[in-house]
């Protein structure tokens, strides 16, 4: 809660929870910050170590720019992943410490309880996606088309980390156990960004990996962001995105709310 | 905490208090029939309890580890869902109508459910804008129960640099900062200190004295025998005896009188004896080595008698303690003295009540 808050205005739950959240991501930013390290620290390394196949034939032939262009979205995608899991962290924190009850004997919908992490957590992606961007700019990359298109990579990136959250959630309200949400969140992670076109282009990945990406929400995220970023906009790339945002969306979220609505048995 | 207020005489004001009017939907803020709840596995915490409590009682829920005393709690507060039964507050049916039900009620739990990090007044001011009041409000609401419950002075420390006692204030006064009218409190004085303990005590008996409902749950008989109006006590799931303390202690006798004597062979011929004077209303013999302990009617009457008696008998008598029963010995009759090993959902494993507050355990 901060200062900067209206006074004598009703404030709506879901934004004071969000701001609580906002707010112990500032006060004790460790679990954020190496969310955003790890992104950071592969854009760097990864950018170098990979650079030399942005030359091959059969790279430059698909039309991307450079390697760290192309790796960009791959490193945004994965830093909302990982708040994803910082997220499902926070709610197996609230249930340890008996805030979980203080909240959900409150006499508010289990939605609010809900909108205030999503908000949070859709406020800190776009800020950690922000800075990788901007790093990016800085170490030389270029957004082919423009702000809009860095916008349309950050706001497709963040409703899938928003998404993806839903599973570390509900982990941690299933389990009630910080380890496992841990464990299990880790798990399920990596394997999501790396069955994607995160570090190579689609036709260069064995074809089993090619199968698995087609069903990974990851994958269309990241492929049109590197589009975005190298090749222009594709429309037929974005519904096709909008509609595997879509439904995870549908899928995920709800799974998360009927947790949420159990989370004290 | 400062709030200070003058006790009520001792249990007068309970219960079976007269001065209560009204109808029973109107007398009543806890009402629970037959309630049940087996969790998913088979284990059976709650096993058809019943029991009302009426408005501006502090109601004591006693109870071994693992009796079920949380589970109760957490029924009552919306948090858990029962088996069957019948559960209100306030009138209002815990399941059917929770929302209304969190309207009314405060709760501090076993955790200190604070945010460590938000600072002491961020903590309260969310509590109350939670309970729909605008931040300002929240805030001046916040600033008033700092004063009250004594941390006026940590209002900008971080709830995690705050010693365990100021934590707890700071749960509690969180859960009454929206002025609930029933106070569930599961474990309030546990981690407080003697001071804080008894500031807590003179703040619950001022809110009752306010209308505000009391229902908490204690590992001090002690406290418990001072300041509730009356007490359940809870065991293996089931409510083996309600009433006000003082009522509960001339049960089992108005005092007690430990003997221990000399040669252990005469332990049973003790028995024998003691048995057969009749204001003794139980003996508990102990095992070897441990003292007998006697309860009677009146100790101070008593004791000369029982002497007497022994030393006809030829049963050497090496010493002799009286006092008055206290709730412990209400306790121990009804829940029995084999310390309990704790499962479920009221935590880890643990030894028994006695155990817990220091109090020497015969085995």
């Amino acid at each position: 809660m901060s200062d900067t808050l209206a006074r004598g205005v009703r404030v709506p739950v879901s934004l004071a929870l969000g701001a609580r959240n906002l707010l112990k991501n500032v006060r004790a930013p460790m679990l954020i910050t190496a969310s955003l390290a790890q992104p950071l620290i592969w854009l760097v390394l990864f950018s170098q170590i990979f650079r030399g196949l942005a030359d091959t034939p059969a790279f430059r032939r698909l039309g991307y720019g450079s390697y760290l262009e192309f790796l960009v979205s791959g490193m945004v995608v994965l830093s909302m992943l990982f708040t994803g899991l910082q997220s499902g962290l926070a709610t197996s924190t609230d249930i340890a410490t008996g805030m979980m009850d203080k909240l959900l004997i409150s006499p508010i919908r289990r939605s609010g309880i809900l909108a205030g992490r999503v908000m949070a957590d859709a406020v800190t992606m776009l800020l950690q996606g922000g800075i990788i961007l901007g790093a990016a700019l800085l170490m030389g990359a270029r957004v082919r088309t423009g702000w809009l298109g860095a916008i349309a990579l950050l706001a497709s990136a963040t409703t899938l980390g928003v998404a993806w959250a839903s599973v570390p959630n509900l982990i941690a309200l299933r389990t009630k156990n910080s380890e496992l949400t841990m464990v299990g969140g880790l798990l399920l992670t990596l394997p999501i960004l790396f069955l994607t076109p995160a570090f190579f282009p689609e036709p260069l990945l064995p074809e089993w990996v090619r199968a698995v990406a087609r069903v990974n929400p990851a994958a269309y995220v990241i492929e049109t962001g590197q589009r975005l970023m190298s090749l222009g906009n594709d429309w037929g790339q974005d519904v096709r995105t909008l509609i595997a945002l879509g439904v995870t969306t549908a899928v995920l979220v709800p799974l998360a709310v009927l947790a949420s609505r159990g989370a004290a048995e | 905490m400062t709030a200070t207020a003058s006790r009520t005489s001792d249990h007068a004001s309970s219960p079976e208090r007269a001065n209560v009017s009204g109808t029973p939907e109107q007398r009543l803020a806890i009402e629970v029939e037959d309630l049940i709840k087996v969790y998913p596995g088979g284990k059976t915490a709650l096993a058809g309890v019943s029991f009302s409590v009426d408005r501006g009682e502090i109601f004591g829920f006693l109870g071994p580890n693992g009796s079920g005393k949380t589970t109760a709690v957490r029924i009552l507060v919306t948090l858990l869902r029962k088996t069957s039964g019948i559960a209100r507050v306030g009138g209002l049916d815990v399941e059917a109508q929770a929302g209304r039900v969190r309207d009314s009620i405060g709760f501090a739990g076993q955790s200190v459910g604070v945010d460590d990090d938000l600072t002491a007044v961020e903590n309260l001011t969310l509590g109350g804008v939670l309970h729909g009041r605008s931040y300002s409000a929240a805030r001046q609401r916040a600033g008033e129960m700092l004063g009250i419950f004594s941390l006026a002075d940590v209002a900008g420390v971080r709830a995690a640099r705050l010693s365990g006692g100021m934590r707890r204030r700071l749960d509690l006064a969180q859960a009454m900062v929206h002025g609930p009218t029933v106070v569930f409190l599961d474990e309030p004085t546990t981690g407080l200190d003697p001071q804080s303990r008894k500031a807590l005590w003179e703040l619950l008996r001022h809110l009752s004295e306010n209308g505000t409902t009391v229902f908490l749950t204690t590992q001090y008989l002690e406290e418990a025998d001072r300041a509730c109006d009356r007490v359940a006590i809870l065991d293996d799931g089931r409510l083996v005896k309600v009433g006000t303390p003082r009522n509960l202690k001339q049960e089992v006798g108005g005092g007690r009188l430990t003997l221990t004597i000399r040669e252990d062979p005469d332990r049973t011929l003790a028995v024998q004896v003691l048995a057969s004077i009749p204001n003794v209303t139980r003996v508990q013999p102990g095992r070897k080595g441990e003292p007998l302990v006697v309860y009677v009617d009146d100790p101070s009457t008593s004791a000369p008698l029982v002497l007497s008696l022994l030393q006809a008998e030829g049963i050497d008598v090496a010493s002799l303690e009286q006092a008055q029963a206290s709730l412990d010995d209400v306790f121990l009759r009804y829940t029995g003295e084999r310390p309990r090993v704790e499962a479920g959902v009221e935590g880890a494993v643990s030894t028994g009540f006695a155990s817990a507050h220091g109090r020497r355990r015969p085995h």
